[in-house]
């Protein structure tokens, strides 16, 4: 393998992480101020809120065609709840949720930019990087648990405020499987670069 | 480390510089000062057998094994 275009790569990824999370922080302000200025205009938002919700329809009123022994029915279906018009408290309640879904990611671009920083600056195989390899490890973790509490209390509470008769809403519950496996696959990945760097050491000291 | 060396000693006893040991053996100076400064995490049976070979010795002679002391038992006095 050549180090060198290894620590270009490193290099590249690094600065298109540093767009993102830049892009992140500038744009956030603007996102909060288009969606409260859209949903004050009277001619609607552009920038709509959404939730995400389970829903169950009334029985039989899904019901799917069917011949001889296929009848079947529609039982529940996930569907996302757009929002033409908010009044305040649900406006800001959802708004905040929405942020938080998108800034949440900050603090994992943030770990990755410094691992990305530090490969491109030399060998990877240091007892520093096997440290933010692992503080990557629980912060995707971390992200994960919290990115589903929130997604769960964003649409238990529009579940709550928006279900009509006929209709049943309840909370989406998701648990992130993948996102969970990628946190302790990180984990994973720092012990063995502990190991590298130990040996590594180990390596440097032998005469 | 409960290892040392007495390669700074033996040099002495030789009259020889670290330098030209390194030369003789074919490691570097960096290489021998960590073996003298007693930071080496392991040596080459080969680097060993150069040593001794340089310096006539045996591989006892250069390296010796000294336990590490343990803490005083009994109470402790408080500074005044």
């Amino acid at each position: 393998m050549n180090p060198f275009r290894t620590m270009q790569t490193a290099g590249f990824l690094k600065s298109l992480l540093d767009l993102l999370f830049w892009a992140i922080i500038l744009l956030a302000p603007v996102y909060v101020v288009l969606v409260m200025l859209g949903y004050q205009r009277p001619g609607g938002a552009d920038v709509l809120l959404a939730a995400d919700v389970r829903f169950e329809p009334s029985p039989g009123d899904w019901a799917l065609a069917g011949e001889g022994g296929r009848a079947a029915a529609l039982v529940d279906g996930v569907g996302s709840v757009r929002f033409d018009r908010l009044p305040w408290p649900e406006l800001g309640a959802l708004l905040v949720a929405s942020l938080l879904r998108v800034l949440l990611w900050l603090p994992v671009l943030y770990q990755l930019r410094r691992l990305l920083g530090a490969m491109g600056a030399g060998r990877p195989f240091v007892r520093e990087n096997a440290g933010r390899l692992r503080r990557l490890g629980w912060t995707v973790l971390l992200v994960e648990l919290a990115l589903t509490a929130i997604r769960i209390a964003e649409s238990g509470f529009v579940a709550w405020r928006f279900q009509r008769p006929g209709l049943q809403l309840w909370a989406l519950v998701d648990l992130p499987v993948a996102g969970l496996f990628v946190g302790v696959a990180l984990l994973i990945a720092a012990e063995a670069f502990r190991r590298g760097a130990q040996l590594e050491e180990d390596q440097a000291l032998t005469v | 480390m409960p290892i040392v060396s007495h390669l700074d000693r033996l040099l002495v006893e030789r009259q020889m510089t670290l330098t030209e040991l390194a030369e003789r053996v074919g490691v570097t100076i960096v290489n021998l000062s960590i073996l003298k400064t007693n930071k080496a995490r392991a040596v080459r049976f080969s680097t060993l057998e150069a040593i001794c070979r340089e310096l006539g010795c045996q591989p006892g002679d250069l390296l010796a094994y000294v336990p590490a002391e343990e803490p005083a038992a009994g109470p402790v006095e408080e500074a005044v």
